[in-house]
């Protein structure tokens, strides 16, 4: 039996108000998210620019490196050193990668800054004189050169670490051997190493300098909606200073 | 009981759909639009990335062995590199008709034959567009200079290139190897230039020969 007192009413004003506030959340949410994919594409394109301003840090350093080869090297207390910035533990930390233009021929220079261990990622630029840009997209781009040992600590969204040991602010000095000389019997790495050289008939008089083998870290820092980023690539680089050595 | 909405109800009802709607679909609005710009830089950000990835991978292979120029016409020394320098393995501005262009010579690891590829930039109502040729399996480096005739288009259809030099770099001397920089400023062709934010996305390097 049909029920003739069916209530007809339509929806109240709090139910309009309760769906419009679904519909105006769910809509904020969707557009949020949006948004979200929009800027992170954005940041995709930022970076594919500073992944290759760090892949040419890399590439030019090489390059500094082969050439000081070709030239027949730097003289560092009376050897031929062929990558100076590795030749003494008191050169490692933080570089600035600039072009040199002389005539018509450019060469680069890694140039040695005062940049601590930990930089602040803020504080980058002022350690660079060679700031990079490209379509609005600014950036500082440092070289890192540091101990074979150095700890590796990504950088965070505060600060970059270069030569770190155990990720504080204390520099790694490459096993703490000497410049020059012989193995400390306490440096593992330099002791292996010249073992084998003897293992291989090379002179028994060949010591590991300092500098023997050290990590290149090419760092790109930008900054990006408050905060920075950053993009690195890193090798290891090879030196040797005379004939009878690595 | 049969009621239906008073007329206030029904105004107030529709003004606040309204609002609502006016904010949901004005962000929706934007959102596509920004959505669609996202979606043309993530475009030209491949394509920029894919061509400097190319060269940067053919320029590994290149055989420094080998001194260039192989004629006058092919790798000569225009531009004039530095006093004493030669072209090995790649010479740059190859081509006679002034356009900017690199020639690459290269060997790949266990190949006993060469292979040359030509990339260059042709001019054409403002618009640059890159081309790259190649030749493929030359005994002989003299003879794999590739001709433009063969070249296929390097952007395609959707993209230019909206600076005119693209391909810069120095010969090698006796105290510091040659250098390649790429530098490309990729547009969208419905675009007439870089002037509106992210009408433009540029992507540089520099390739080092390398090697001692």
């Amino acid at each position: 039996m049909l029920n003739k007192h069916i209530r007809c009413a339509g929806f109240t004003l709090l139910e309009v108000l309760v769906a419009g506030s679904v519909l105006f959340v769910v809509t904020t949410a969707v557009v949020g998210l949006s948004n979200s994919i929009i800027r992170g594409t954005s940041t995709n394109a930022d970076k594919t620019i500073a992944n290759r301003w760090a892949s040419e840090g890399l590439e030019l350093t090489n390059k500094i490196r082969n050439d000081s080869v070709k030239s027949g090297g730097t003289a560092v207390n009376g050897e031929s050193v062929w990558f100076a910035q590795a030749a003494s533990v008191d050169k490692y930390g933080w570089y600035d990668l600039a072009a040199n233009k002389v005539g018509a021929v450019t060469t680069w220079q890694l140039n040695p800054t005062s940049a601590p261990v930990q930089l602040p990622l803020a504080d980058a630029p002022s350690y660079s004189a060679t700031p990079l840009e490209s379509q609005g997209l600014q950036a500082t781009r440092l070289i890192c050169v540091e101990a074979y040992g150095a700890v590796d600590v990504s950088s965070d969204s505060a600060s970059a670490s270069c030569n770190s040991r155990d990720g504080t602010s204390s520099p790694v000095n490459d096993g703490d051997r000497v410049p020059s000389g012989d193995c400390s019997s306490t440096d593992t790495y330099c002791l292996l190493i010249k073992a084998s050289l003897n293992r291989n008939h090379s002179t028994a008089s060949a010591y590991i300098p300092s500098g023997n083998m050290v990590k290149i870290r090419s760092v790109v820092i930008w900054p990006d909606h408050n905060s920075f980023r950053t993009a690195e690539l890193s090798t290891l680089f090879g030196n040797w200073q005379d004939s009878n050595q690595l | 009981m049969k009621k239906g909405f008073t007329l206030l109800e029904l105004l107030i009802s529709i003004t606040i759909f309204a609002g609502i709607m006016v904010i949901a679909l004005g962000a929706f609005a934007r959102s596509a639009t920004t959505a669609a710009k996202s979606n043309d830089s993530r475009s030209k950000t491949e394509a920029a990335r894919s061509f400097i990835d190319q060269i940067s991978n053919d320029f590994r292979f290149i055989d420094t062995t080998v001194t260039l120029p192989f004629d006058s016409d092919h790798c000569s020394t225009k531009p004039t590199p530095p006093v004493g320098a030669t072209w090995k393995g790649f010479c740059l501005d190859p081509l006679a008709d002034g356009s900017n262009s690199v020639f690459l010579l290269l060997k790949y690891p266990g190949d006993s034959t060469y292979t040359g590829k030509l990339y260059y930039a042709s001019t054409n109502s403002g618009d640059h567009d890159l081309w790259v040729a190649e030749k493929r399996n030359c005994s002989v480096a003299t003879e794999c200079f590739p001709v433009t005739a063969d070249a296929t288009s390097v952007l395609g259809s959707l993209y230019t290139a909206s600076n005119a030099t693209v391909f810069t770099g120095q010969a090698d001397t006796a105290s510091s190897s040659g250098y390649l920089g790429v530098r490309l400023v990729l547009r969208s062709h419905d675009a007439s230039s870089c002037t509106n934010e992210g009408s433009c996305y540029e992507l540089a390097t520099t390739l080092t020969s390398g090697g001692f």
